[in-house]
């Protein structure tokens, strides 16, 4: 998977890459309009994070120019802007997805994915992990062939998951993950931690190892052994 | 208190008084001029009657008195004295009063004999001058009355029209609507012209201000997210550190953890600045029972999840003119708020009227003042977890939005009304 960064604040844009790169994409960096400009009409990504807020331009010029060469790249936007004129004028121009700054690696990681995903892989939906295999588009989960039922939450849960497979992961950086668009509940560590129990044991069930750890303060680390 | 009518309160006030020392100095006036002319009257009748008398041989003193106002008394030669004037009171037989005179008293000589003389003329009354005084000065009060009156008819249809005009313009301004020009009607009349372009020059430093405030606002808080974001993807990375140990990272996790609250807390108050500022303007019907609908879908997760069982009684529909985004952050931070602060299985119940709603959920008490909670930052039980801006939010789009809201905790429930501003 490539992957081409734009974004200004080059602190930021070094930790994307890391985290990014960590997880097998080929990464690229542009940090001001003109060079993003470049790379985009040089190269074929398959999917572009961008800022709204760049030197010398706008992402939105960006967004328009890949939509002039008909790219085939998903396009995610990462701004500080959050109001919901923003998140409208970014996806009308085109945008797949829309990340209000600040926001976990993990969630723009999860987030990529899900977008180069439904951009190429579609009819032919899937992802194995060892003896798991899902299924995006009929959203299904079987593990060693067999199916294995899991709900909603934890479906979305065990493809955060395995798109983050490897790295630790906190409770707050899940809970927003699961409820983004939700309210936060007054305990909702403990609802997660209530749909992880159940996942955890569904999965084991069906015959897998222990992927799923518990770092004791922190969260959870999905280890591939 | 219109302008005219306190100046004409004043001005009523000062011709009074005017009216009464005027009245004051007429009186004394005509009372002098009048004992003048008494006077000069009786001297020309003395000096007439002295001449006269002088080509007499006597006098017959008993026919004296066929004039009413002369009185004639021999007296001896020696006595002679010059013509005194004074004031007098004498009794009216015909009229039965004392009335005033003036009078004359002199020596005067036939050829055998000297006479002590008596003249009088009646005084014009002082009753009576007051009387005429009082009456024209009325008169002319009266018609300064309807002069005032109709003059001010007047002035305000065309003196002060400029300056009404000012206030119809200032009142339709509205600062945020960059559209709507605001433009003062030229006048020819000094001050209000100067007035005008006063307020231009205010209205145009407020508008520049305004706008300057409200960029700096969006910039502070859009600002503010940059070095957040990095701080947080620093922490996430150092998070993934291998050669950490736990208590480490559950610092890290900790000051991550405040770092969402940090950004959170900046998106707030941002958004609250916002609503203050009237950035929310444009407003459509909105059918609330819609909205709530939309919401308890949303939340049906959370809502199954802490199971709460949530009523929604639609008595009538409640229709209103309101900005729809508001209508959501509205909805949704009061359901969650009931949703948030319930009691495990408890229930929520959504009352729509026509002109209100109403929310009841069970909860905790919240050991302060229900009015307290909708100061920024205070929080019922303390909460932590928190920012305690929720309902500082719902306040201000109710009281931007022409709402009205209430909120009361009785029988371990809390009400929440919100209906139609009176």
């Amino acid at each position: 998977m490539k992957v081409l960064i734009i974004e200004d604040e080059i602190a930021l844009l070094e930790d994307i890459k890391k985290y990014l790169e960590e997880e097998n994409m080929i990464i690229e960096t542009a940090s001001e309009f003109q060079q993003a400009m470049y790379k985009i009409s040089d190269y074929d990504y398959d999917c572009i994070v961008v800022d709204i807020n760049l030197p010398h331009g706008s992402g939105f010029d960006i967004i328009r120019e890949l939509k002039v060469q008909k790219a085939k790249a998903g396009i995610i936007i990462i701004s500080a802007r959050n109001s919901l004129d923003d998140k409208l004028k970014g996806l009308n121009t085109g945008a797949d997805d829309y990340l209000v700054k600040p926001f976990n690696l993990s969630e723009l990681n999860a987030r990529i994915n899900s977008i180069i995903r439904r951009r190429f892989l579609e009819g032919n939906n899937l992802t194995t992990f060892h003896e798991i295999r899902i299924d995006y588009t009929a959203k299904t989960v079987s593990i060693n062939d067999r199916q294995v039922v899991l709900t909603h939450k934890e479906f979305d849960l065990l493809v955060y998951f395995i798109a983050n497979k490897n790295k630790v992961l906190s409770q707050l950086a899940i809970v927003e993950h699961l409820w983004a668009d939700e309210i936060e509940l007054v305990d909702s560590y403990a609802f997660l931690y209530t749909h992880i129990r159940n996942l955890r044991k569904k999965i084991q069930d069906a015959g897998c190892p222990k992927y799923l750890k518990s770092i004791y303060g922190i969260g959870y680390k999905w280890e591939d052994q | 208190m219109k302008l005219l009518s306190i100046i004409n309160r004043y001005y009523l006030v000062s011709l009074l008084l005017f009216f009464i020392l005027a009245g004051f100095m007429l009186f004394y006036v005509f009372s002098f001029y009048l004992n003048e002319e008494n006077d000069e009257q009786l001297n020309s009748e003395r000096i007439h009657l002295v001449n006269k008398m002088q080509s007499l041989e006597s006098l017959d003193t008993t026919s004296t008195h066929l004039f009413k106002n002369i009185f004639v008394k021999e007296v001896s030669p020696e006595s002679q004295m010059k013509p005194v004037v004074f004031d007098s009171l004498m009794y009216d037989d015909v009229e039965k009063v004392t009335v005033p005179f003036r009078v004359i008293r002199f020596s005067a000589q036939t050829k055998k004999a000297n006479y002590v003389v008596t003249m009088n003329v009646a005084k014009l009354e002082t009753g009576d001058i007051i009387n005429s005084i009082f009456l024209s000065l009325i008169l002319i009060f009266g018609l300064l009355c309807i002069i005032l009156y109709f003059s001010n008819l007047y002035l305000n249809k065309k003196v002060w029209s400029p300056f009404l005009e000012t206030i119809t313009t200032i009142k339709a301004l509205n600062i945020n609507d960059r559209n709507t020009s605001f433009k003062f009607t030229p006048t020819h009349i000094e001050e209000f012209s100067e007035l005008n372009q006063s307020l231009q020059k205010m209205i145009e430093r407020i508008e520049s201000d305004y706008i300057r405030m409200k960029e700096f606002s969006e910039n502070a808080a859009h600002e503010l997210q940059t070095p957040l974001s990095i701080i947080r993807s620093k922490l996430e990375s150092l998070l993934q550190s291998k050669n950490l140990n736990n208590e480490d990272a559950q610092l890290i996790n900790q000051a991550l953890e405040s770092t969402v609250r940090l950004s959170k807390l900046n998106h707030s108050l941002l958004l609250l600045t916002k609503i203050e500022n009237r950035q929310f303007e444009q407003k459509q019907k909105v059918s609330f029972s819609s909205v709530f609908d939309k919401y308890i879908e949303l939340y049906n997760e959370n809502i199954l999840e802490s199971g709460i069982e949530i009523k929604l009684n639609l008595h009538e529909e409640f229709i209103f003119e309101i900005n729809p985004i508001l209508t959501d952050l509205l909805i949704s931070n009061l359901l969650s708020n009931a949703i948030k602060h319930n009691a495990r299985n408890g229930e929520v119940v959504i009352n729509i009227e026509n002109d209100r709603f109403k929310i009841i959920n069970t909860g905790e008490n919240p050991n302060c003042s229900t009015e307290l909670l909708f100061n920024r930052f205070k929080k019922g039980n303390n909460s932590p977890d928190h920012l305690g801006l929720g309902l500082a939010l719902v306040k201000e789009i109710v009281e931007t939005s022409g709402l009205q809201i209430s909120y009361t905790f009785e029988n371990d429930r809390h009400l929440i009304v919100i209906k139609r501003a009176d």
